[in-house]
């Protein structure tokens, strides 16, 4: 580890001008998790380091008129508790609950899991399945876009160095929306995925697929959404065996690669039992179990 | 292993009686260490900081096999606040020279090639280069400056490719030597040695067979895993001597060879065995403490070096990777005819793997006319092995028990009425050297079979699978100095490092027990060098057996002292005095009328009667009182997956008799998940340039707490005869039969034979697949 400037902000918009100060060569320290290890094994080399853990505006979960919003640095260990979201989106507790360990989940960020942009990152793949929205903000003010938009490459977002994200919003249209989320590692704690999904959907007339998405993780070079599957489904009877050819849809959908972690071929197998079960685990919801 | 037993050698008889201490619950809390582990006050080697000391920082090869041209440290060394920097050039060469280093020998031709490369670069992570500096910082920095000109070779990191003949060689010094075979001086060969034990015809023992199984199994290297990575300080003082603090299983091994290695007198090194976190084997080896005493003598300073769990990974002994091939025969009422089984252990990049251990282990449960064991010890591109819980043992049950359910199968019988069919017992001839003594392994299968665990249902895809292993109980040189303080409470000083099983503890209730006083009144402490005489390492499951031996004759010897003052007292005889609910009585009513004498009542006297209570014992204790254990272990197995769950797991072992349950319940749980992490998940990941890929603890995956259940733990309590508490070695054997249970479990569940370490997912998946492609198609 280097030595660096340390600065705090108390609000976003002081966090903004400190990064545009200080930049280009700043990073932003939120939960800590993933850039105190970077830190210390000299991974980043920054001049500054932005503290934001003190923007009070960056916190909080509530549900308002555009849907359910979550502040960047909401923990993971808030989200497991929150009372609204442990009642509505049981797929989100499940998806923070499979990240790192106690500690881990006490101190990191939602915010955090989704600048870091590690593809097998476990915090995406069922907002994206909930087409959730993230607010940016900047200099110039603040814009929305939807997760595949934001998430660019492995370790790389739409956010400058001036930029900071500031909340999660899950629109109000799927408040409520039935979802799933299944994580494959190879350990219960402290694992990294080897396919993550998620899958959320509205059971429609004659027990048919309705707005069904569908969200692949640890499978190509971003979370993404497996468009093929979901148009297969869309309108579709809800069937084991219509679940199952999204499945097989999915895999063509993603790009897994071969690693020391896992073949791709295995990836591939994978992709398919998660979805069908995500799919399944979904319509059970739906129907009350 | 491998050396005579003594005629001169300690044993006690089984003393029958009831305890009062011994074999009971205390708190806890008041096992001696374990508030100041809680609460973060144990000293660990890491913690350990000298005045003026220097970090030390070791630089490593990035090949797996190199020529080791040249080391040009001139740069390093002018780095403002670099101090000392090592090299080859700065250790002597040793000659062939073997010598016992916990349960493995080692050689210091070997030792000293492995603790600084001096020829080649024989593995990823084999150390270079040394540097001690002002701080962390600065001798990394100086790492960087260090020039060294590798000669890249070709690298061999598989046991089978190492054997083959077109492999390339790391050694070329090195012929097979061994049974039936004379080293042939053209023929160069990474087997270093081949092995051959064997009882009656094992081709009769075939013909009689009307069922034979043939495994062949493969498993990976895996790693002791402890949580605590090497550290030492060394303070190499201009008087010409040493101290060293430092996480060992041995610390008066460690001094032997932190000697012969410096080329010093013994008697001139202290040193310090400091808190352990962990062990398992992995600490019975010098890795930093000569490169640390050595750059503090060039610095003139105290040197602390600890090690990353990167370099924990890639250069501290992993235990072997392994091809074993077993061959078994039994008749259609499931008696075993013949055994055979062919043992190939990497041994790393220098000779000496666990093959010595595991071939005694290979059938030594059963009761065998036939027999034959074969095994190679083979060198590969790998950090040097080290013993590792039961060294080389699980992997070979794993080819053995999983024959062995094949076997019962085959005849139709429940496997474990087929085990006790053909279990050992006491008198039954081992293939390896003497028959059987007394032993426990029958009471463990019947008290597995009348578990509650045979009861619990099991759903679809779920299944169960048995087990059993075997381990010895090593003896060898063990100390103990016990001082009766003034006010009457026992200090007690052993030289049998507490790995964390609870030594202390079991030690000071067996001194409670002997001395009549409450187990509250006894300290005791792992004494360091200069405290006591040789003392062996704490390995081959002999801690708390050998080190109680010599902890009950120096008690003894002490309360001889104690009889003494008060016969002085009393004015009567030594031997007309007895020592009795901690008080030194007559013997009988014709000795007089003298009301009995406590201890401190008796410490109040000691001075006119002579001087000071205490006893002292230096003993070789005989090796004896293996031990035997079963597992039942039921997994539940996702056939999209591959993913095997353990839902439900029980041991039944033999521990003698128990002097701690709680702590031996403890042991047993613990190798049992050591056993569990290595079946389904644990493994080291090379690349195909021979460098590892999982040199952590995210990717080198051992389990979390949440992926095993409970373990149930059952205590078979058949004595040792040869040890006065009847105590057994318990620490190795729970490790042995996890892989052959969990493997012997996914058959019992979705039909197929995983013997293919580790069983993961993809394995598992693909096995699936392969014998019912239809099926896990759904």
């Amino acid at each position: 580890m280097r030595a660096f400037d340390f600065v705090s902000a108390e609000s976003a918009d002081q966090a903004i001008s400190l990064l545009s100060e200080h930049g280009p060569n700043v990073i932003v320290l939120a939960g800590g998790t993933d850039i105190l290890v970077d830190l210390k094994h000299a991974k980043h080399d920054p001049d500054v380091v932005v503290d934001i853990t003190r923007a009070e505006d960056l916190k909080g979960i509530e549900v308002n008129d555009g849907g359910l919003r979550i502040g960047a640095l909401v923990t993971h260990t808030q989200i497991m508790d929150d009372p609204y979201i442990r009642e509505n989106f049981p797929a989100l507790v499940h998806a923070a609950h499979t990240i790192g360990a106690v500690q881990t989940r006490n101190l990191g960020t939602l915010g955090g899991n989704l600048v870091t942009c590690v593809p097998s990152m476990d915090s995406g793949p069922a907002l994206m399945a909930l087409e959730a929205e993230v607010t940016v903000a900047g200099p110039d003010g603040t814009r929305r876009m939807g997760l595949e938009e934001f998430f660019v490459g492995p370790r790389k977002t739409v956010l400058e160095h001036n930029e900071v994200l500031l909340d999660v919003i899950i629109p109000r249209k799927n408040l409520g929306k039935p979802a799933d989320f299944l994580k494959f590692g190879l350990r219960k704690g402290q694992a990294l995925a080897l396919v993550n999904a998620a899958s959320a959907l509205w059971v429609g007339e004659g027990n048919t697929f309705k707005d069904v998405k569908i969200s692949l993780g640890a499978v190509a070079p971003t979370v993404i959404r497996a468009a093929a599957a979901e148009d297969f489904l869309e309108g579709r009877e809800i069937t084991p065996e219509n679940m199952a050819e999204a499945g097989r849809l999915a895999v063509e959908d993603a790009k897994p690669i071969d690693d020391f972690r896992a073949s791709a071929s295995y990836r591939r197998d994978l992709i398919a039992v998660l979805t069908k079960r995500t799919l399944d685990n979904a319509y059970r919801l739906a129907q009350g179990g | 292993m491998g050396m005579k037993p003594s005629p001169y050698a300690t044993k006690i008889p089984y003393e029958e009686k009831d305890n009062k201490v011994v074999g009971g619950r205390p708190n806890p809390a008041d096992r001696s260490d374990a508030i100041d582990k809680v609460t973060g006050r144990a000293r660990y080697a890491a913690d350990y900081n000298l005045p003026g000391q220097l970090i030390g920082k070791v630089l490593r090869s990035p090949h797996a096999h190199a020529i080791v041209k040249s080391i040009d440290t001139s740069e390093a060394e002018k780095l403002p606040g670099v101090k000392a920097v090592v090299t080859r050039d700065d250790f002597p060469d040793m000659e062939v020279e073997h010598a016992a280093s916990g349960e493995l020998m080692v050689n210091f031709r070997d030792v000293t090639r492995n603790m600084m490369a001096r020829e080649k670069a024989l593995y990823d992570g084999h150390p270079v280069a040394a540097v001690a500096a002002l701080s962390e910082s600065i001798a990394k920095e100086a790492m960087k400056l260090i020039k060294v000109d590798y000669e890249v070779l070709p690298h061999v990191i598989d046991v089978r490719d190492a054997m083959k003949d077109d492999a390339p060689l790391l050694h070329e010094e090195l012929f097979t030597k061994g049974a039936g075979i004379e080293p042939d001086p053209s023929k160069k060969s990474n087997i270093a040695t081949r092995m051959e034990s064997k009882l009656g015809d094992i081709e009769e023992g075939f013909k009689q067979a009307d069922f034979i199984v043939e495994h062949e199994s493969n498993t990976k290297a895996a790693h002791q895993g402890y949580i605590e990575p090497q550290a030492s300080v060394a303070n190499f003082t201009e008087g010409g001597t040493i101290e060293v603090y430092t996480g060992t299983q041995g610390h008066h091994v460690f001094r032997a060879q932190i000697a012969k290695l410096l080329k010093m007198d013994i008697s001139k090194i202290k040193v310090v065995p400091a808190e352990l976190g962990g062990g398992f084997g992995g600490k019975n080896n010098v890795y930093l403490e000569p490169l640390a005493a050595q750059l503090s003598r060039k610095a003139n300073r105290p040197v602390k070096m600890v090690m990353t769990r990167d370099e924990v990974f890639r250069a501290t002994g992993p235990t072997s990777g392994t091809n074993c091939k077993v061959r078994m025969g039994c008749t259609r009422d499931g008696r075993i005819t013949a055994a055979q089984a062919e043992l190939n252990y990497q041994a790393g990049a220098f000779p000496g793997s666990s093959l010595p251990l595991a071939s005694i282990t290979v059938f030594t449960r059963y009761d065998l006319e036939n027999v034959l064991v074969v095994g190679h010890d083979v060198v590969c591109n790998r950090p040097k092995v080290a013993a590792y819980r039961a060294p080389g043992a699980p992997m070979i049950a794993f080819a053995v028990e999983t024959a062995i359910d094949d076997l019962a199968r085959q005849c139709g019988m429940d496997p474990i009425d087929f085990r006790l069919k053909n279990a050992a017992k006491q008198g039954t001839q081992t293939h390896f050297g003497p028959p059987l003594g007394q032993i426990g392994y029958m009471e463990t299968l019947e008290a597995a079979k009348a578990s509650p665990h045979m009861n619990e249902p099991l759903g679809p895809n779920q299944g169960r699978g048995i087990a059993s292993g075997f381990w010895f109980t090593i003896g060898n040189d063990t100390s103990a100095t016990i001082n009766i303080s003034e006010d009457g409470t026992a200090s007690l000083i052993f030289g049998t490092v507490d790995v964390t099983g609870g030594m202390r503890s079991a030690f000071a209730m067996i001194v409670a027990e002997e001395l009549g006083i409450p187990f509250e009144k006894v300290r005791t402490q792992v004494g360091d060098t200069s405290a006591l005489g040789f003392n062996f390492m704490t390995a081959g499951s002999r801690g708390t057996a050998a080190g109680s031996m010599a902890v009950v004759k120096a008690t003894r010897d002490a309360i001889h002292r104690a009889c003494e003052i008060a016969a002085r007292k009393w004015e009567v005889e030594t031997d007309q005095v007895v020592w009795e609910n901690g008080h030194a009585r007559p013997a009988s009513a014709n000795v007089g009328d003298f009301e009995p004498l406590s201890l401190a009542q008796l410490c109040k006297e000691a001075t006119w009667f002579g001087g000071t209570i205490a006893g002292h014992a230096e003993i070789n204790v005989a090796m004896g009182g293996p031990g035997f254990g079963t597992h039942l272990v039921d997994v539940d197995v996702d056939r999209q997956t591959g993913l095997v769950k353990v839902l439900r797991y029980s041991i039944f072992q033999d521990a003698g008799k128990a002097v701690y349950p709680a702590f031996i319940e403890g042991q047993f749980q613990g190798g049992a998940v050591q056993g569990i992490g290595m079946a389904l998940n644990e493994e080291y990941i090379y690349s195909d340039k021979g460098t590892m890929e999982n040199p952590g603890f995210l990717d080198y995956r051992v389990p979390v707490a949440s992926d095993v259940p409970m373990i149930n733990t059952h205590i078979v309590e058949v004595p040792n005869p040869d040890h006065p508490y009847g105590v057994r070695g318990i620490g190795e054997v729970p490790i042995i039969p996890p892989l052959a249970a969990i493997s012997n479990a996914i058959h019992d569940a979705v039909g197929v034979r995983l013997l293919d370490h580790p069983m993961s997912p993809p394995k598992v998946l693909k096995a699936i697949d392969e014998a019912a492609p239809a099926q896990a198609a759904e």
